[in-house]
């Protein structure tokens, strides 16, 4: 409400006054009282401080305020315009309460306005500050955490080993004789001649099955070590093995699975190729490559035009694998497969080479939040 | 392996078709075609051309103009003024290209038009072992009868192409020119046929008139066969055997000496060849060399043997390493007339051991280190001789003297089709296993649906019905798997440990925590030791060391985390990055005793987490671990101690259940200074197996109370050297714990302002709360005066 309109209001207050059938000394009174707070009414309107707006309440409304005052005028009237008196003074009592309380929203308004606009902030603007700042896991996890996560929901349990191990677990229990050329110095970190840094996560397969029964649906992660390092090997690196033993398990189920494994991994239409290959410990055995995940099978960088990606070695396990393990291969059947992690993060995230993966610059692992 | 397509052609009729189909065919057989070399295609445009007439350059004296018949007339300006009519010359026209690289373009020579140029042998890559004249610096002259006016790669028979295969390892049978194409046959459903020089090897025993064999380790040989043929003559092998060995990186030496090695890329079978007359005594003794004893091999350099190594020795001394190499006196000379081809099987470990401990490797030892069946020792032997006796270089003598304690027995697999399905889990008709097993040159039969396959000897790796499965449907085809199958089995859940489940909350944490993880190699430098100022006696330096590490470096198995966090804290601090916080969770290994024996190491999983930058100090990186502590609702105490890599007074040991589970603080200086740290540094380690194995889920809900509570803040002056955590407890054991609900410490100052010396100022903040009532003020004052009453009688502390 403007000040113009205030005043016309109060205008109609002063002839309703003018009206009333009470004294001129009331008539007086009520007018010149009215006229200094109508004044410090509309000054309020320019006021900032909250505190004017209290001080005109206490003033004018409080116990001892001057409007407050008037109600004593009721009392003191004669008895014949004791009614009329009330009628007046209560009038402008709550004309002023009306229009105070009119008045202090409006302050409130400007307040809030005036608050908004100094608290306006350029919400394009960050901060940079350490404790607000997330982490990552490196794509090695992510990847692990992805995979696991796809075979967990297939029924495959995860299972460890240690990566310090006996070649037993490591070899002759996955047929690989002692004069297989795998089991060579150069392909092997040995710590003695019976002891030696885990080559392959294999050796958990080995492990699960001299000590669990099927039927068997595991998962592997972990660290293996190989003496290779360069833009696509590196002395230590991931891989994950998965094991499935039960009755009648064959190599269409092997890829049954797989597809699975593509598909929620890359993507829905990810296509699944066997190779033959030969691992000592299945029989027979498959190189699987899946459709390129950055072309789409058509030929790229990646895939080297070929369409496809070699990405895990897999096969039915070798029943001479089986009879080592103390596992029936009359009644039994089963499927292995291994990836490496490496590989599978460096298709993925298009990382082009291994030894970026151990490099631990903020500037490469802040890549992977 | 290199397997050229026109010695292929030898035992496979491929014409018709095309390498690349091969290749496709291989690689669909299990046989990983790495590269199609094509061997002219670095030569192109260079034709054979007849020189017609010669006559003097008008404008040089030193040149000539030749008119020439190729695929067309041409003109060559040329200097090489020897030439004459009737010369048959490669040309190189217009836009050729050379194994140089470089493209003749037709030009004016001085004033007269040359259509290209004459080229010598080093410009068409070829040596003077391949074509005579090859090797000067001038037009090479070619033979009369080479045709004229074809590609040059065509007329002198250069235009092969070889496929670089891989090999399996269970394949050692397909490592030569033979058993690939067994396999091609198989795949193109060609038929193999065996060139006319595998000849039967002539009875008798004229042989062990001159010869004996002793065979005194038939552990490590077990097969010792030889023959030998006699008028020998020695002499240069013809070109198409030349060319073979050069294209497989072998130098040709002499006739007999490249049969060997013919034989060895053609059959896989490595041969050896002596002259007569040096095996002293007629003997050929098969035995372990004597410790120390010496032999100069083909090398030129003297080896020093050990009974680790086997020897072929005569009478007296050894004439060779076995399945290695030559000795220089025994082998073939320019006049020797009576020679001995061996064709031994000896173990592939023991030539392995050999070769590396002396090392020495060849095209020999590498082979038998892959592994050698008991098949190819008698393909080697015909061959040797049938190449002497087809190429009229000499005479067979009859008999062979053989050691073979041990034949291979025969073999029989036994299998229906039905178990083929069970492996594959897709039916193969019982017509089509019997034809591809029949033309992988595995002999079956099938009656009343039972077949029985009689394994060869050069397919050891095939022993049971799952080798036949493999056989059957790599050509089969491993595109006859449909896609969109489903897998039926017993119906398990998938489950994932507590520990398993805890690791990744961790790294969640952590991660949430600002935290970047890291990955580093779990094998360090014994550097490391000293780096971090490890005492001499720490068990810490009590590590697994590697007997072949890749470098001193990666030589030991990390026994804490410490060094691996410090090197990626230093590479981000070298390559000015200004903050950083990173974590890891990995395994340290800890040895019970050392040398490792039959226990392995202790694998511990270690939590590590390392930070620097200008927002960090010891109190920020300690309330990460906190916090997490908090979160894993695990509670744990933290005292003063000392590390030896660490800085002696802001370092905190962390227990829980009164053992030590870890460590953090800051990282002392010297420490820091020898990773090339100059900033300071924090390090916490923390047993992370303790924490995924006692992290306590959710349990027990606790009502909130509805009461309000009452805060109260004390000033306490104090000892500077009295630990927060002996204030906080002292405070807790003297108030009621029902009531106390909270105390913290949220400031604490030294300094001036206190007026005693050694003094601290310690501010405190305490929650009461009842979960019955509204406390009032009487209540919350007495309790008050309890602490401090404690505080003064147990530490001296007072109120400020």
């Amino acid at each position: 409400m403007s000040n113009d309109e205030l005043k016309e209001l109060f205008k109609e207050q002063l002839q309703i006054i003018e009206a009333a059938p009470v004294s001129d000394d009331v008539k007086k009174l009520l007018t010149d009282r009215s006229e200094g707070v109508i004044e410090e009414l509309a000054a309020l309107k320019d006021k900032t401080d909250r505190r004017d707006v209290e001080n005109f309440r206490v003033k004018h409304f409080g116990k001892s305020g001057d409007i407050t005052e008037l109600t004593r005028l009721i009392g003191k009237a004669p008895v014949e315009s004791k009614k009329a008196t009330g009628a007046v003074v209560n009038g402008i009592r709550n004309f002023f309460e009306k229009m105070f309380t009119e008045a202090e929203k409006e302050f409130s308004e400007r307040e809030y306005a005036a608050r908004i606009r100094d608290e306006a902030l350029d919400v394009t603007l960050s901060r940079s500050n350490l404790n607000e700042e997330t982490g990552a896991l490196n794509p090695i996890s992510i990847v692990k955490n992805d995979i696991v996560s796809i075979f967990a929901g297939m029924g495959f349990s995860v299972v460890d080993g240690p990566e310090i191990e006996f070649t037993k677990y490591n070899f002759e229990l996955l047929n690989i004789p002692e004069d297989h050329p795998a089991r060579d110095p150069g392909d092997s970190f040995y710590i003695n001649p019976e002891i030696l840094l885990r080559t392959q996560t294999s050796c958990v397969q080995a492990r699960t099955m001299l000590e669990s029964k099927p039927p068997i649906r595991v998962v592997c992660p972990g660290k293996v070590y190989r003496p290779d390092e360069d833009a696509t090997h590196s002395p230590m690196f991931h891989q994950i093995e998965g094991l499935v033993v039960d009755e009648n398990v064959t190599l269409k189920d092997l890829k049954a699975v797989l597809e699975q494994f593509a598909r929620r991994f890359f993507s829905e239409n990810t296509k699944v190729r066997f190779r033959p290959s030969f691992f000592p410990f299945t029989e027979p055995s498959v190189e699987v490559d899946l459709s390129c995940a950055m072309c789409g099978g058509k030929g790229c960088r990646l895939c080297k035009g070929t369409g496809w990606l070699e990405l895990l070695g897999a096969g039915v396990v070798n029943p001479a694998v089986f009879d080592m393990c103390g596992i029936d291969s009359k009644k039994y059947s089963g499927f292995a497969f291994g990836m490496g992690l490496e590989r599978a993060a460096m298709v993925k995230y298009g990382i082009p080479d291994m030894r970026l993966l151990f490099d631990n610059d903020k500037r490469i692992l802040s890549q992977f939040k | 392996m290199l397997v050229p397509i026109k010695w292929l052609n030898d035992f496979v009729d491929v014409s018709g078709i095309s390498p690349e189909e091969i290749a496709d065919k291989l690689v669909s057989c299990g046989f990983e075609v790495e590269e199609i070399i094509d061997l002219s295609k670095d030569v192109t445009g260079v034709v054979t051309a007849r020189i017609d007439s010669v006559s003097k350059h008008p404008n040089a004296d030193k040149l000539i103009v030749c008119e020439i018949t190729a695929d067309g007339k041409y003109t060559v300006v040329t200097n090489n003024s020897r030439l004459k009519p009737g010369d048959i010359v490669p040309f190189a026209k217009d836009g050729a290209k050379l194994h140089s690289g470089t493209v003749i373009k037709k030009g004016e020579v001085r004033g007269v038009l040359s259509d290209g140029m004459f080229t010598g042998g080093k410009e068409l890559n070829l040596t003077e072992g391949d074509v005579k004249g090859a090797g000067e610096d001038k037009v090479l002259v070619l033979p009369q009868d080479t045709p004229v006016g074809v590609d040059v790669n065509k007329a002198l028979e250069l235009d092969d192409i070889v496929l670089d295969i891989g090999i399996t390892a269970n394949r050692i049978d397909a490592n030569g020119i033979l058993g690939i194409a067994r396999e091609v046959a198989a795949v193109t459903g060609r038929e193999l046929k065996m060139p006319s020089d595998y000849i039967d090897l002539p009875e008798g025993n004229d042989i062990g008139k001159k010869l004996s064999i002793v065979n005194e380790a038939p552990d490590l040989c077990f097969r010792y066969f030889a023959a030998m043929v006699t008028d020998v003559k020695i002499t240069e092998s013809p070109t198409y055997i030349k060319r073979r060995l050069k294209a497989a990186g072998l130098r040709p030496i002499n006739n007999i000496v490249d049969i060997t090695n013919y034989i060895l890329l053609e059959v896989g079978q490595p041969m050896h060849a002596f002259d007569l007359s040096t095996i002293k005594g007629g003997k050929i003794v098969v035995r372990r060399a004597k410790e120390n004893e010496k032999i100069v091999a083909l090398d030129g350099k003297e080896y020093t043997l050990s009974p680790e190594n086997l020897a072929i020795c005569n009478a007296e001394e050894p004439m060779a390493i076995a399945g290695v190499m030559g000795g220089a006196g025994y082998s073939i000379f320019d006049n020797t007339t009576e020679v001995v081809f061996e064709s031994a099987g000896f173990k592939r470990d023991s030539v392995r051991r050999t070769s590396r401990s002396l090392g020495l490797s060849s095209d020999s030892s590498q082979r038998f280190s892959k592994g050698i069946d008991r098949y190819s020792q008698l393909m080697g032997l015909k061959k040797a001789v049938g190449m002497v006796v087809e190429n009229g270089w000499g005479k067979a003598v009859a008999g062979t003297i053989d050691s073979y304690p041990e034949p291979l027995p025969e073999k029989t697999v036994e299998f229906t089709a039905s178990d083929i399905e069970k492996i594959l889990g897709i039916c193969v008709p019982e017509d089509k296993i019997l034809s591809i097993l029949n033309s992988l040159s595995i002999p079956t039969e099938l009656s009343d649906g039972k077949f029985a396959s009689k394994i060869p000897g050069f397919r050891e790796d095939i022993v049971g019905v799952n080798d036949i499965a493999e056989e059957v449907i790599r050509m089969y085809g491993y595109d006859s798997f449909p896609s969109d199958s489903k897998m039926y089995g017993a119906l398990i859940t998938g489950t994932v440990t507590k520990q398993q489940a805890n690791a990744k909350k961790i790294a969640s944490f952590m991660v949430g925590a600002g935290a970047y993880e890291t990955l580093t190699y779990s094998f360090i430098t014994p550097k490391s030791f000293d780096m971090l100022g490890l005492p001499a006696d720490s068990l810490q330096r009590k590590a697994v060391t590697l007997l072949n590490p890749l470098g001193e470096d990666y030589s030991v198995m990390r026994t804490s985390m410490a060094h691996s966090m410090l090197k990626a804290l230093a590479t981000n601090v070298i390559r000015r990055n200004k903050s950083v916080r990173l974590f890891e969770i990995s395994k340290v290994f800890i040895p019970e005793t050392l040398p490792l024996t039959d226990k392995l190491p202790v694998e511990k999983n270690i939590l590590v987490f390392g930070a620097y930058g200008a927002a960090e100090d010891f109190y920020s990186v300690k309330a990460v671990l906190e916090a997490l502590f908090d979160y894993l609702r695990i509670s744990v105490d933290f005292s003063a101690g000392t590390l030896s890599h660490m800085h002696p007074t802001r370092t905190a040991l962390i227990s829980a259940d009164g053992r030590n589970i870890g460590y953090v603080g800051e990282v002392s200086d010297k420490t820091a200074a020898a990773y090339g740290i100059d900033k300071r540094v924090y390090l916490a380690e923390v047993d992370a197996d303790y924490l995924e194995t006692f992290a306590k889920d959710y349990s027990g809900f606790k009502v909130i109370s509805k009461y309000p509570s009452v805060e109260r803040d004390l000033a306490l002056v104090t000892d500077e050297n009295v630990e927060a955590k002996k204030i906080l407890s002292a405070i807790r054991e003297a108030a009621d714990t029902e009531l106390l609900t909270d105390v913290s410490i949220f400031d604490v100052f030294q300094g001036a302002n206190l007026k005693e010396e050694g003094k601290k100022s310690v501010a405190v903040r305490l929650t009461f709360r009842s979960n019955e009532r509204t406390l009032v003020d009487d209540e919350v004052v007495k309790l008050i005066d309890g602490i401090l009453v404690k505080l003064q009688s147990s530490l001296g502390i007072k109120l400020r």
